[in-house]
């Protein structure tokens, strides 16, 4: 039975692999210096041995995962929570410098905030006014922080 | 105390009685009691959000706010493992186990002013010891060199990596997974791009706030979130009635409160000896010398008392690593460092002499920010307690906010969102299949010290590296690090027979 451990150390055996090659293509010593390959190549390799003797010692001492462990991914409900949240986020950093800090602030907060509490529109309304209000007073007034002003700049 | 470390405090209060540095010192503690009370986001978080906010900071300004947040976040973290049994931070964890029992017997407040008496006490003796040492062990650590700063470096991230985790194997990889990450970019000795791969955003190497907010951040909100439950946490009224201990109580910790401070500050001095791991051998050695160590886990105050001192006091500790040497040991220190290094201050051990106003400055805050949160911790309770009725669903929005506008107002590039955004997932994933996260942020922070020095070393010693064995301390340091890799092997074999999973040594 493949794990999520195994396929994580596996993913992490093949990234230092990768690494190792990239850096075995930068010098180990250069003009009586010690080169910028050196530190790289030690790195790679290190993370070779470690992940390929977890795997090997994996195999070799149980050969199949016999622990009642915790699922990699969450419950269901859990998972279509944190996929909304990321998607928001992700909109929210699409929007931000077209649509400018206010309204991509506002309409991030407002949805978000709908979307984990939907009993509370209102206040969740409430709550994204005045917090895209401080903020704008306080970071991009106050200290002259550069968010984008969009639309409005 | 020698005269001049007495004369140098006084330079000190001068700068911490600065307005803007009081006032600042005080926005740390309060921000830093707040995080600590609100389960969730930890001070790690706290301060890599609010890393960016610093930048336009004086840095002894931006070092006194950030120290403030640590130890604040440690005096506001008994809060809910008492109220409600969830610890507001990692370090509190143990405050839980007696804490709460005591207040569902009715003695909350006893329970929440021991911890701030405790907190007070070892917070002010660990800053006294923290005067007190700085002096000879920055004449100490004048006489390190590349081979010693190199051997140390690397003592710091296996300890961590050995007790970080219950999977040295985990905590090792994720050391070197942040080492990797340090070497992106330009390489400062030969001025050649490394792993950039045409990616001009990393060229200057791979920013350090969008990997703390995701990994810190991002990541803990999408844990958060695995809870179905989105109201607020505090649901029913908690009596603070008799907020002052008995004269019982305040006899029964005042033992357990000297011995928190002496170990918590020894224990923060040490590699990956921070906060949480004081309050646990705070809490076990009060148990293993206590003539009734069966009313532990029983309400029993001493195990309040002992662990939320030492807590405290670590955190005072684990600053003189980090002002001294200029090496971080735990994950706070290290994203302190970061602040500093990218304000252009690199800690050493002439930094009392070159800066004293920086550093003697940064000690000073913490005795003012000490009262604070006395203050702030004691009659100011109830506030706190408040706080906890917002709901989860209100929180998480602002506190994405706080993550995205932190990020973005560094250079003001959508790259750096997604780079949070990509490490948050990643650090999340890391979460769920236990792979501590503190190794990979003190190695990233560490990665191009410790590469630097092994690059001069090597040069010292033409080559051969038996130079890290040759000169005493660094070889006591490489022995360390062996010492750690022999225990935990010998450890493994004698688990073996329970078999383990994959980069697991549980």
């Amino acid at each position: 039975m493949i794990t999520a451990d195994r396929v994580f150390a596996a993913g992490l055996f093949v990234l230092g692999g990768a690494y190792l090659v990239e850096a075995a293509k930068l010098p180990v010593w250069k003009d009586q210096t010690v080169g910028a390959g050196l530190f790289p190549m030690l790195l790679g390799a290190a993370m070779l041995v470690l992940t390929g003797a977890s795997l090997t010692l994996d195999v070799l001492e149980r050969g199949s995962a016999q622990h009642a462990r915790e699922p990699f991914l969450p419950p269901r409900r859990a998972l279509i929570r944190q996929a909304s949240v990321l998607g928001a986020l992700a909109m929210y950093v699409l929007a931000l410098e077209p649509a400018g800090f206010i309204i991509s602030t506002f309409l991030f907060i407002t949805v978000l905030s709908i979307a984990l509490d939907p009993a509370r529109r209102i206040s969740s309304v409430a709550v994204a006014v005045l917090l895209v209000a401080l903020a704008q007073l306080l970071l991009v007034s106050l200290l002259k922080m550069p968010l984008p002003s969009g639309p409005f700049g | 105390m020698d005269l001049t470390s007495g004369q140098q405090l006084l330079v000190g209060f001068s700068v911490a009685l600065r307005p803007e540095n009081l006032m600042f010192a005080f926005i740390g503690v309060l921000l830093g009691t707040m995080i600590g009370v609100l389960p969730g986001i930890g001070p790690a978080g706290a301060i890599a959000a609010l890393l960016p906010f610093t930048f336009g900071m004086d840095p002894t300004t931006s070092l006194i706010m950030l120290a403030g947040i640590f130890y604040g976040g440690m005096y506001g973290g008994s809060t809910t493992s008492i109220l409600l049994n969830v610890p507001g931070e990692a370090a509190s964890v143990v405050t839980t186990l007696d804490g709460h029992q005591m207040a569902r017997s009715g003695r909350a407040g006893a329970a929440l002013a021991i911890s701030a008496i405790g907190s007070f006490v070892a917070g002010t003796v660990g800053v006294v010891l923290l005067t007190v040492v700085a002096a000879p062990l920055a004449m100490l650590a004048i006489r390190f060199g590349p081979p010693e700063y190199f051997a140390l470096t690397v003592l710091g991230v296996m300890a961590a990596a050995y007790l970080s985790s219950a999977s040295m194997l985990k905590g090792l990889a994720m050391v070197i997974l942040g080492l990797m990450l340090s070497t992106v970019g330009i390489d400062l000795i030969t001025g050649g791009a490394r792993f950039t791969y045409g990616v001009l955003e990393v060229y200057g190497g791979v920013e350090l706030v969008p990997v703390l907010i995701g990994l810190f951040g991002i990541s803990e909100i999408l844990s958060m979130l695995q809870d179905p439950d989105t109201g607020s946490l505090l649901r029913r009224k908690i009596p603070l009635r008799e907020l002052w201990p008995s004269g019982r109580d305040l006899r029964d910790s005042a033992g357990p409160i000297a011995r928190g401070s002496f170990l918590g500050f020894g224990m923060g001095m040490l590699p990956s000896g921070g906060p949480f791991i004081s309050s646990f051998l705070s809490y076990a050695l009060e148990k293993k010398i206590s003539k009734r160590p069966e009313t532990f886990g029983k309400g029993a105050i001493e195990g309040v008392a002992g662990p939320e001192s030492a807590n405290n006091s670590a955190t005072a500790g684990s600053m003189v690593p980090l002002l001294i040497l200029g090496i971080p040991f735990n994950v706070v220190t290290a994203i302190m460092l970061g602040a500093l290094i990218i304000q252009g201050l690199q800690p050493s051990p002439m930094l009392m002499t070159r800066q004293p106003e920086f550093f003697w400055g940064v000690v000073a805050s913490m005795y003012i920010g000490n009262v604070m949160c006395l203050v702030l911790n004691l009659p100011l309770v109830g506030i706190w307690v408040k706080i906890l009725q917002i709901p989860v669903a209100k929180m998480i929005p602002m506190i994405l906010l706080f993550c995205v506008i932190g990020v973005y107002s560094i250079n003001a590039r959508l790259f750096d969102l997604w780079l949070m955004l990509g490490v948050g997932i990643l650090g999340y994933a890391l979460r769920r299949l236990r792979f501590p996260l503190a190794p990979l942020v003190l190695a990233l922070v560490l990665g191009r010290i410790m590469e630097n020095a092994l690059r001069q070393s090597l040069l010292m010693g033409l080559g051969s590296p038996l130079i890290f064995i040759e000169r005493p301390m660094a070889a006591a340091f490489i022995f360390g690090v062996l010492g750690i890799l022999t225990f935990a092997v010998v450890s493994r074999l004698r688990r073996r027979g329970g078999g383990a999973p994959a980069l697991s040594v549980t």
